[in-house]
């Protein structure tokens, strides 16, 4: 299945599906063609038939032959019979009259003089002229009658140990036409073909044309599939390409956030902190007046806020303990501002402790994008962070109740999830957002643990 | 005495010989149809020497038709009219004559179908000019 998922084997083996396909479909229209050439072959030589071979030597009284009075059938016998030796393909010839008796036959004598029945098309051909025919039907009665007499034949030529007559068993063409009596009336001439000469020689035509049919596509496919194997490795370089460089922009911003972020923790912070712990100092003299107390006590307070709020803030930029074990504390930290934008939000870790390092930074910093995102835009008014583990597998679930999106019409994946997606999916995990608008925002991680 | 013996078993043995061939050629012969069938007139008119002979018997490779022969040896070169009927019906007709190379005789040979049923053969010719007629029949 893996091979699969290359675009190049995908195509070749959908191009090698569709040329089977078209080869067989081209084989099948083909056959019918040739099918179809053969028949077509068959009733004109009928018709050479009906007017040089047959039609001119119609004895008078023909169409009066019964089982009994067979002698003008023997007349026409005596003028077919040997002119037919000269038409390889043709099996046998039958005469009807319009009431559907069989007045003559070249090899199925013994049912001449009997009535079968012609069919709607035969009794059109007999009244109007024209010609028809089709694959022969051996359920028709006086094919049937004339297979039991040949099966009885054969019987009682084994029975005397005498040999077999050879008969043809494939299929036959049958076609037929009108010829006219001495008398005026119209006779229905049909003329039974072997069909496996026929086709054998139509074939030989359109198999030549198979092979021009089957020659290009396959050559199409390979020259397709070369260009493709081109291209797809020219995109999957970009691809590669663009990933690195996307990769290198967020490791940049990281490492700026990181240098900001330690700067700052060891100056800023460190001013800061000494300043409110000097401040609570002076509040706290005894020599301090009361009105000058209060100031600095709240000069105290609005400084260890603001300290508070800049240890959050480097946190969120650099985390000082990303591991596995300091897992919630740091998603705690990461949701410390959201009480400034009156968002209730809420940490949940099981099970994360045994989670390799990397995969705990990893849901740290999906997290911290999620969060970023939910109080930047979503105006929600709870938050929820969830990591669950079970040894095996690692889940992030960051869910608000906010105004949500509609996915249709903003890209999902902002620059930050972007690289995220990419990362995850490096890691063998899935990430995926799902909004709708008014109905919040989730957005689920799932990832090996290890 | 002696020239006696010799005689009497001589003809003895002849008239044997006469009495054993005489059905054969008399017979007007109905076979089954697997075997030929032959009719053989010793005379056509008692008056002439004229002898014909019809035989039927199945194609060759071929139990679908029947090869029928009818043979005139006519003694003369005269014209003959001959006519053959399959169950009554005229399946062929035409005129012949004695040729000297087959000892003054003609034949006509023709195919017909191998009917349902037992097939009615007649062959029968006449001459133009005396008027005689030889006529056998073959049921077969």
């Amino acid at each position: 299945m893996r091979v699969l998922r290359s675009p190049v084997a995908l195509f070749l083996l959908i191009g090698i599906v569709m040329v089977v396909a078209i080869f067989l479909g081209t084989n099948r229209l083909a056959d019918r063609a040739a099918r179809q050439e053969a028949i077509a072959e068959a009733q004109g030589t009928t018709e050479v038939l009906a007017r040089s071979v047959v039609g001119p030597d119609v004895p008078k009284g023909l169409s009066n032959v019964t089982r009994r009075k067979i002698a003008k059938a023997d007349q026409m016998d005596r003028i077919v019979g040997p002119r037919l030796l000269d038409v390889e393909t043709v099996d046998r010839v039958n005469i009807w009259t319009p009431d559907g008796r069989m007045v003559y036959s070249s090899e199925s004598l013994p049912l001449v003089g009997r009535k079968f029945g012609l069919d709607e098309d035969q009794l059109e051909v007999l009244e109007n002229g024209g010609r028809g025919g089709g694959i022969a039907d051996p359920a028709r009665p006086e094919n049937v009658a004339l297979a039991r007499y040949r099966a009885e034949v054969a019987e009682q030529q084994r029975a005397a140990g005498e040999e077999v007559d050879e008969i043809y068993d494939g299929g036959l063409v049958q076609t037929y036409t009108q010829i006219i009596s001495p008398e005026g009336e119209p006779l229905l001439l049909e003329a039974y073909y072997t069909l496996d000469e026929i086709e054998e020689r139509t074939n030989e035509i359109f198999n030549a044309f198979r092979w021009i049919t089957l020659g290009p596509l396959i050559l199409l496919i390979l020259v397709a599939t070369v260009i493709l194997a081109g291209l797809t490795r020219r995109v999957r370089r970009g691809a590669q390409e663009e990933e690195r460089l996307l990769r290198s922009a967020m490791d940049a911003s990281d490492a700026e956030r990181r240098r900001i972020a330690r700067d700052l923790h060891d100056s800023v912070v460190q001013d800061l902190a000494g300043s409110a712990f000097a401040v609570v100092a002076v509040a706290r003299n005894p020599e301090t007046s009361d009105d000058a107390r209060e100031t600095l006590e709240s000069a105290g307070t609005s400084l260890r806020s603001s300290l508070k709020s800049l240890r959050s803030l480097l946190a969120e930029i650099h985390p000082p303990d990303l591991h596995a074990a300091g897992l919630a504390a740091a998603l705690a930290d990461l949701i410390a501002p959201a009480a400034a934008v009156d968002i209730q939000a809420s940490v949940s870790v099981e099970g994360a402790e045994t989670a390799s390092n990397e995969k705990a930074a990893l849901v740290w910093r999906v997290a911290q994008e999620a969060v970023r995102n939910t109080l930047r835009h979503s105006q929600a008014s709870t938050l929820g962070v969830t990591v669950r583990g079970d040894g095996q597998r690692l889940t992030l679930e960051v869910v608000d109740d906010g105004v949500g999106f509609d996915p249709a019409r903003v890209n999902t994946d902002s620059y930050g999830l972007r690289g995220l997606r990419s990362l995850v999916a490096d890691s063998g995990g899935t990430l995926e957002v799902r909004s709708s608008l008014g109905e919040g925002t989730t957005v689920r991680m799932e990832v090996d643990a290890q | 005495m002696f020239l006696r013996g010799p005689a009497i078993v001589l003809s003895f043995v002849l008239g044997a010989a006469a009495l054993v061939s005489a059905p054969a050629l008399a017979s007007d012969g109905r076979a089954a149809k697997d075997d030929p069938a032959e009719v053989d007139r010793d005379r056509c008119n008692a008056d002439t020497s004229t002898r014909a002979k019809l035989k039927v018997d199945l194609a060759e490779n071929n139990s679908l038709r029947l090869v029928v022969i009818g043979t005139v040896w006519s003694n003369d070169t005269d014209v003959w009219e001959w006519k053959l009927r399959h169950n009554g019906e005229v399946s062929d007709s035409g005129r012949s004559r004695g040729s000297e190379d087959a000892s003054l005789s003609f034949r006509v040979n023709r195919t017909m179908l191998n009917g349902y049923g037992v097939d009615d053969i007649v062959f029968r010719a006449e001459n133009l000019r005396s008027g005689e007629v030889c006529r056998t029949v073959v049921n077969y």
